[in-house]
């Protein structure tokens, strides 16, 4: 047992109020630069969508990710053979079309204009060539379902969708959608890092952020076509790749990144997970359907002795064991198994989770009389009426789930390699918790359903109680546990301490050009 | 007293080791340089016997011409145009010594016995079938440098052409070396590669002697050389070179047209582009 730790991050897609202060602020920190303009290390995505780059999820075209053929793994787009017959010419790169070309308004047209008979205007220019151009695409072109069907219409999750049940999540005015941020998954078993023909990706070992070495990158780009969530944007200003960095330096110092510290809904949580090492190329090289639960069962109990033991023994600190015991993490994915990652069939293994959103399913559901609508629509579709009641509790207690307006192989689709079942557990065990909840606080459910709900998914009282706590209540000590980084031992690796003894101050990285 | 003594040892030894170097450094200078061409009251060489030539010359037509025979020559010299005729027109390269040095080495050879009139011995001549073919391989092997000169002078092949098909085009730094036994007999060649007379050469051996037994090797291949010319110039590979250069060009180029042939030649947002409005 080969015990290494992550810090890992789980996503609650059912707070996601899909207000875009996490990009915003890792923007602000990380990419607002020349050549970094078009990067969205963090983005929010409206699903159904085509996301960003534009159907990224569509491995056919990207070619990113792992593929398994006979229990082996091998990069799609690159590797050994491959990837050398596509390093000076890779047909699968995504292009600037692909992304978009990024764009400002010379804001200073409008104020300093002379007089004239006309409004003066801020014509947008690009920010690569500085011309002016027409805006053709953003990275949020389809926010809110919003465009043509060119966008929704096209996300590759719809792939085995029947044309009814697609066409139930664009009924005007019933439409449904949730959102999708997304972050670097800093995955256990990386393409982007397997792909790098210079070596200039790692993984660190303490905390398993996904990182590339600036100095060491020579652009060759390959890891921006292995990563299937590109999420490794290239920057043609400094010719080097780069990725989100999980805002470590930020973590080092106990803060949270800057997209979980932002975060206006509060969805994000961050925490130290165990796992053991020794399984990623047998877990990446299962078959599709046992991915998920292979993955979740590589993530090990903190508090086995056995696991303690072994972590030591690979010289994980005290304290980040303790950090991955008080990991919410931990107990949303492994604890009480509310937690997917998002599409596991790329092999990546990513540890970024999500908590499947409910929330657009839990519309009416009153005992109306509707045939009569029902007959011009498809079964699928919802049918609201004026005297609709936000009710939870049907008289089939499981029945909303199954009907739900995102139809369930949707989400199958997007967290569980099309598995609906992984999907409905985790759906009913969020709606057992509000059940639960319910009949807690207003009182009006019935006890021994209550009851019967949580036994149905395995949930006691106070743990559907914990789960209400940490979803609703949580702080931000709560939500992020951030194991000490003990940089005094990592600088003590490379340079000696000692040398600083009796100097004043902190030294100098580069001395001051004109002396001291 | 003992400290007296010991002064007056010293002096004495300091006196004998200067004149001793006086003497030798005329003998090691003309051992190094022009023992290759020259010799005293041993017949003609590639140069001419030097034995009495402190009285046919007088020391500054000597000292001309050992430092440039080649100004001499241009200057309208008669007596350097003569020798140049009579030597087959190869004119005796720039020596960088200094008018002391010339003096000593006219002193060693003043003080030498021979004299011109000494039985010119004519060279030794080597039979072509006299030459062992393991030692001609030999001399190929270092002329071409597959094996190392044992004192790590650099291998002829570097500066050196020879017109023949055995071993591939060598440096056009120094002169074709394919007619060099006949040109300056066994000996000659020997002789400079033992002690280079040309800077150039001299610089690139200092302190990489090269050994007898290597020498009379690349000596013996040179001569099979000779002996082997057919009187066909070597194989010119430069228009088959540039021939295969263009066809490999060719398939390059072919090949990375079919590998740039893969892969979409449109975004994924093509269609939503070619619908959209374009201002201008």
């Amino acid at each position: 047992m080969d015990v290494r730790s992550q810090v890992s991050m789980l996503f609650h897609l059912d707070k996601c109020i899909g207000c875009h202060t996490c990009s915003i602020a890792c923007k602000n920190i990380w990419t607002d630069r020349k050549g970094a303009e078009y990067m969205w290390w963090n983005n929010v995505e409206t699903k159904p969508g085509t996301g960003y780059p534009t159907k990224w999820e569509d491995q056919d075209i990207y070619k990113g990710g792992w593929r398994e053929e006979g229990g082996e793994i091998s990069l799609r787009g690159a590797g050994k053979l491959r990837g050398l017959l596509n390093i000076f010419h890779n047909p699968h790169l995504p292009v600037l079309g692909d992304y978009y070309e990024p764009f400002t308004y010379k804001y200073l047209d409008l104020i300093e204009s002379p007089e004239g008979d006309d409004q003066p205007t801020a014509r947008p220019v690009s920010l690569i060539t500085g011309k002016p151009i027409d805006i053709k695409m953003g990275p949020n072109w389809d926010d809110d379902l919003s465009g043509t069907p060119d966008y929704a219409r096209q996300d590759p999750n719809l792939a085995n969708l029947s044309p009814g049940e697609q066409e139930a999540m664009f009924q005007l005015e019933k439409m449904a959608f949730f959102y999708l941020p997304r972050i670097c998954n800093h995955c256990l078993n990386p393409a982007c890092v397997a792909s790098c023909p210079s070596g200039a990706i790692y993984k660190r070992g303490e905390d398993g952020i996904v990182l590339i070495n600036q100095k060491v990158c020579r652009a060759w780009r390959m890891c921006v076509t292995a990563c299937p969530y590109k999420k490794s944007y290239y920057n043609w200003n400094t010719g080097k790749s780069e990725k989100c960095i999980l805002c470590y330096p930020r973590l080092e110092a106990g803060h949270a990144p800057a997209c979980m510290h932002s975060c206006v809904g509060r969805i994000r949580y961050l925490g130290v997970m165990l796992y053991d090492a020794d399984r990623i190329k047998e877990i990446a090289s299962a078959d599709e359907s046992e991915l998920v639960d292979l993955q979740l069962e590589m993530l090990l109990d903190p508090f086995d002795e056995e696991v303690i033991a072994a972590a030591k023994k690979n010289g994980v600190a005290d304290s980040t064991l303790k950090a991955a015991q008080r990991s919410p993490v931990y107990k949303f994915v492994k604890e009480w198994g509310l937690a997917l990652p998002l599409h596991p069939e790329f092999r990546t293994l990513p540890m970024l989770f999500y908590v499947p959103p409910l929330l657009p399913v839990m519309a009416s559901i009153t005992e109306v009389n509707n045939t009569e609508q029902a007959e011009k629509l498809n079964p699928i579709s919802k049918h609201w009426t004026d005297n609709w009641l936000y009710d939870t509790t049907t008289e089939e207690l499981w029945g909303t789930i199954e009907q739900v307006r995102f139809p369930i192989k949707y989400m199958a689709n997007m967290f569980s390699a099309g598995d609906e079942s992984k999907v409905i557990d985790r759906l009913k065990k969020l709606m057992a918790v509000r059940i639960h909840r319910r009949g807690k606080t207003v009182g009006d459910i019935d006890e021994t359903k209550v009851a019967t709900t949580l036994k149905d998914v395995n949930l006691e009282a106070d743990m559907a109680d914990d789960i209400y706590h940490l979803t609703s209540l949580a702080t931000f000590d709560d939500r992020f546990v951030i194991p000490p980084a003990h940089r005094e031992q990592a600088i003590e690796m490379l340079e000696n301490a000692g040398d600083a003894k009796g100097s004043v101050g902190f030294g100098f990285n580069e001395r001051p050009s004109r002396g001291l | 007293m003992k400290s007296l003594s010991f002064v007056a040892t010293m002096i004495v030894v300091a006196v004998s080791s200067t004149m001793v170097t006086a003497q030798d450094r005329g003998e090691s200078l003309f051992n190094q340089t022009c023992v290759a061409c020259h010799t005293v009251g041993a017949g003609r060489l590639i140069g001419p016997d030097l034995a009495g030539v402190h009285t046919r010359r007088d020391e500054s037509w000597l000292i001309d011409m050992i430092q440039s025979a080649q100004s001499l020559i241009d200057e309208g010299d008669t007596v350097a145009e003569a020798l140049l005729t009579e030597y087959d027109g190869f004119i005796m390269p720039d020596q960088p010594l200094s008018v002391d040095d010339i003096r000593a080495v006219l002193g060693y050879i003043a003080l030498q016995r021979g004299d011109a009139s000494a039985v010119d011995e004519p060279a030794v001549e080597v039979k072509l079938t006299d030459l062992l073919p393991d030692n001609i391989q030999l001399g190929q092997d270092l002329f071409v440098g597959r094996v190392r000169f044992q004192n790590g002078g650099s291998a002829c092949i570097a500066c050196h052409n020879l017109n023949t098909g055995d071993v591939m085009t060598g440096g056009s730094l120094a002169r074709d070396l394919t007619d060099s036994v006949p040109r300056l007999t066994r000996f000659g060649v020997d002789a400079m590669i033992a002690n280079p007379p040309f800077a150039p050469m001299r610089v690139a051996f200092e302190g990489k002697k090269v050994t007898e037994q290597e020498r009379a090797a690349i000596v013996d291949y040179l001569q099979f050389v000779d002996a082997n010319q057919d009187g066909t110039e070597a194989q010119n590979y430069g228009a088959v070179l540039l021939q295969y250069g263009l066809v490999g060009i060719a398939v390059l180029l072919g090949f990375f047209f079919l590998l740039g042939q893969r892969g979409s030649k449109e975004t994924v947002n093509h269609t939503i582009y070619k619908r959209q409005i374009k201002t201008a």
